[in-house]
């Protein structure tokens, strides 16, 4: 949480954007991250995440504190509109046509090449989740929420979090490293 | 496994999309103040019907407008419209490369042509004849 | 507003943007492939040979037969450097030419074609490099030189263009067709805006006209290069078939190398009207 961010928030709603411009800046990295992972090609990810910062500004007004943290709120906006997105243009996902634009791999360090061969093969198999999963594996492992945060945001128990956490890990680990019944081709389920 | 993940983390969004779309939302207006006037109009139909039916069209199709204009400004539409994409899509196109690369078997065969004039005596002889036509020339004038 | 400062700022940054990447490429276009290194490199090492035959016969140390030694010997390691050099400037062709993919058909039988040219060339090389390492006397080395430079001058360096010119407009081709995709995005996105009132169009209109008589003034230029290669090309496999020439011709046809470059060059500037037309639209919007 942002050091301050019900202050912010109240002033935001004010249309302080300066206030909104900091909640903007604390929060763009894990809301790319989110739909990025989701939706695998950065131009549709800067598209997307643009909208949900958008939405967020022009409907902050409103915003109520119902003790659920200001991020579920947004995570909430930003899984809406990934919903959107695939509902408009069925994509099926499939691992080859995933966009490398974003992964530079730097040819001078070849000990760097592994880790972005690692990294670029990862974001495209979280793409192949289920959007559950997905939530839960992103928030746990690259935001590092509680599990108590993650329930808060995802409108679950802390229970049911945990168990979707079990399962998708197991998933996400048969697709890495090999099943032989996968050939990497999903139609993602908005 | 949770390891991998964790590498993940290093994810940015690029630099200056963040600067452009910042930008564009923040000078874009809280559509908020519209719907708060909205609900005014509402309020106040009771005195004039028409008059609040007018301002709710007006104010649906500014709102309408600036959602609009918030699309289209969006990042990934403008991205072809920014003059640094299009400046580095002119350099991967290495227009310069290409006539370089012609330039310099131009200049290959012009300096491997002179070598060997000189390496096969043929400078020397074109100037020896040079140098006698010229006696002669001297000679048949004189 | 003072539209003639804005006008005048719009196309320095864009110049200085284009000079930009020109200098860009300039400095780097030979630094950038070990390869065109390799070739200057080479070039280099035979001038600083050729200068040193000069130095030899100005030289009063030396006397008249060492002279003739020396010279003999230097003259050999200029010949060598110069069959390295060409060795390495048709290996570097015939992989620029087995690189290109997506060829039709017609530019398929025309680089198979080409491609043939290297197996003439080597044919060419063993017997010349026999000749030299068999060389002993000054006579020998300097009329070896000669044939040389004979065969470049009259069949190596025409060859050399053809594979030349076939490579820049069949890359040119590739550009156009990126040049144009980015044409109509850039037309399409000026309506969404126009449409929006965003932008009246007033100034991005006489821009975006200008870059497509740009790119087709470049596409024709490129399609008058092919046609005069696949003329020449025509004309070595059936010279009897070749347009009757000289008399009709008042002056001297641009090369397909000239056509493809004056092409290449007319596809940058539409380019400079694209990255005008983005600043205007940057201005109208107040983005930074």
């Amino acid at each position: 949480m942002l050091e301050g961010e019900k202050n912010h928030i109240k002033q935001a709603k004010r249309g302080n954007k300066e206030a909104f411009g900091l909640l903007y800046d604390h929060y763009l990295p894990k809301i790319y991250r989110f739909v990025l992972l989701k939706v695998s090609s950065r131009a549709e990810a800067e598209d997307l995440t643009h909208e949900v910062f958008l939405s967020a500004w022009q409907n902050i007004h409103n915003y109520k504190d119902r003790g659920h943290p200001f991020s579920s709120w947004l995570y909430q906006i930003a899984k809406n509109s990934v919903i959107d997105f695939y509902r408009t243009s069925k994509k099926n996902l499939q691992v080859e046509s995933v966009s490398e634009e974003f992964v530079k791999i730097d040819a001078l360090h070849p000990e760097s090449l592994n880790t972005d061969l690692e990294i670029e093969k990862l974001k495209r198999l979280i793409g192949l989740l289920k959007p559950d999963y997905q939530d839960v594996l992103i928030m746990k492992f690259i935001e590092d929420l509680s599990a108590e945060e993650i329930a808060a945001n995802l409108d679950k128990s802390e229970g049911a979090v945990r168990l979707i956490q079990h399962r998708a890990l197991k998933e996400l680990k048969s697709l890495y490293y090999g099943d032989p019944n996968n050939n990497g081709t999903l139609t993602h389920e908005a | 496994m949770e390891r991998l993940l964790t590498k993940l983390k290093s994810i940015e969004p690029n630099k200056e999309f963040k600067e452009r779309s910042r930008a564009l939302i923040l000078n874009s207006p809280q559509s908020g103040i519209s719907i708060g006037i909205f609900n005014r109009l509402l309020n106040s139909a009771q005195f004039s019907a028409a008059f609040s039916l007018a301002a709710i069209f007006i104010f649906l199709i500014i709102g309408g407008l600036s959602m609009l204009s918030q699309r289209i400004l969006s990042p990934a539409l403008l991205s072809s419209l920014d003059p640094e994409n299009l400046t580095e899509e002119a350099a991967s196109l290495d227009f310069q490369i290409q006539l370089s690369q012609a330039e310099y078997y131009e200049e290959s065969a012009e300096k491997v042509e002179i070598a060997l004039n000189e390496t096969s005596g043929e400078l020397k002889n074109l100037e020896n004849r040079e140098e006698e036509l010229n006696k002669l020339l001297n000679e048949i004038t004189l | 507003m003072n539209h003639g400062a804005n006008a005048n700022n719009y196309k320095m940054t864009v110049t200085a943007a284009l000079a930009g990447v020109l200098f860009f490429f300039s400095g780097t276009a030979f630094a950038a492939s070990a390869e065109q290194e390799n070739l200057n490199s080479l070039l280099q090492s035979i001038a600083e040979k050729v200068a040193e035959i000069s130095a030899i016969a100005e030289n009063p140390d030396l006397s008249p037969k060492e002279k003739e030694l020396e010279e003999t010997r230097v003259r050999k390691e200029v010949l060598f450097l110069a069959f390295d050099l060409t060795l390495l400037e048709d290996e570097g062709l015939e992989n620029k030419l087995n690189s290109l993919s997506d060829l039709n058909d017609d530019q398929g039988k025309i680089r198979e074609n080409l491609l043939v040219i290297f197996t003439e060339n080597e044919n060419a090389y063993a017997e010349m490099r026999k000749r030299l390492d068999e060389a002993v006397t000054l006579e020998e080395v300097k009329s070896l030189a000669n044939d040389f430079k004979v065969w470049r001058s009259a069949v190596y360096n025409p060859k050399v263009e053809k594979v030349v010119s076939f490579i820049l407009i069949f890359r040119q081709k590739q550009i156009l067709s990126v040049a144009w995709q980015r044409l109509d995005k850039i037309k399409s996105d000026l309506e969404k805006l126009k449409n929006a009132g965003l932008i009246n169009g007033e100034e991005t209109d006489g821009l975006l006209k200008g870059a497509m008589l740009n790119l087709e003034t470049a596409q024709e230029l490129n399609r008058r290069a092919e046609e005069a290669l696949s003329s020449i090309l025509a004309e070595e496999l059936d010279p009897l078939k070749a347009p009757s020439t000289g008399l009709e011709k008042e002056e001297s046809p641009a090369s397909p190398r000239e056509l493809v470059e004056q092409s290449l060059e007319s596809t940058r500037s539409a380019y400079g009207n694209f990255i005008e037309i983005a600043m205007l639209v940057k201005e109208k919007l107040n983005l930074k």
